[in-house]
């Protein structure tokens, strides 16, 4: 929406025209001065874990395995060059065959939120889906991390108790 | 031709030289959050009359 928004600008005679790409969530994302209705309230951003295990489509399984166990964790986020989310590899997918390629075994395509989504929202998305975690992505698509369940439902009764 | 910049860029911009932050989104959108400082100018609504507010000599970064 922005760029053309950009474009439309320099129609109407502006020539000092600049496209924040990354937009609004990214600023969100970096807890940068905000205002408005919801400004100040809890949102993924806050609730973001950034300690992912990333890993390149063209890498054997093997080698990515090593990784994820090393750092304890059970999951590897499949990115491109610029961090682009492109799948993901957990769970017992992680112990298949160790010579096949991260393209061939990785999940496709993950659900992703924005950073800038309301805690609470994420919190009752999350229980509703019966799931743990979900990743956190730029609009531009690039990984920013992990929101658990645990870490956000924490954070919301957190702020009841102050 | 417009420039894409980035975050840090942004805050070069607004705190240099005054630049002027515009968020082209939907009312509902801006009214829950906006950065700090953004007016509000739908990108449906970009006009003359409503971007007359804007000084011409500095710049303007949409979102």
């Amino acid at each position: 929406m922005s760029p053309r928004a950009a474009a439309r600008l320099e129609t109407l005679g502006f020539t000092k025209v600049y496209d924040y790409e990354a937009g609004k969530s990214d600023w969100l994302a970096a807890s940068l001065p905000s205002a408005g209705r919801s400004a100040g309230e809890p949102s993924a951003a806050d609730a973001v874990r950034g300690d992912d295990i990333a890993c390149h489509i063209g890498e054997p399984l093997g080698d990515v395995a090593k990784r994820v166990r090393a750092a304890g964790k059970d999951t590897c986020i499949v990115v491109d060059d610029r961090h682009i989310v492109l799948g993901r590899i957990r769970g017992r997918a992680l112990n298949g065959d160790q010579k096949a390629l991260v393209e061939d075994v990785m999940q496709p395509g993950p659900s992703t939120i924005r950073p800038d989504v309301d805690l609470e929202t994420v919190v009752n998305t999350l229980r509703e889906g019966n799931v743990k975690s979900t990743l956190v992505t730029n609009q531009e698509g690039r990984l920013i991390g992990t929101v658990y369940l645990e870490d956000a439902q924490r954070k919301l009764d957190e702020r009841e108790e102050h | 031709m417009f420039i894409p910049i980035r975050r840090d860029e942004v805050q070069r911009l607004v705190e240099d030289e005054g630049g002027q932050l515009v968020e082209v989104l939907p009312p509902p959108e801006y009214e829950s959050e906006h950065i700090e400082g953004a007016i509000n100018i739908p990108l449906k609504e970009l006009d003359h009359e409503t971007t007359s507010g804007l000084d011409k000599d500095r710049p303007v970064i949409v979102y």
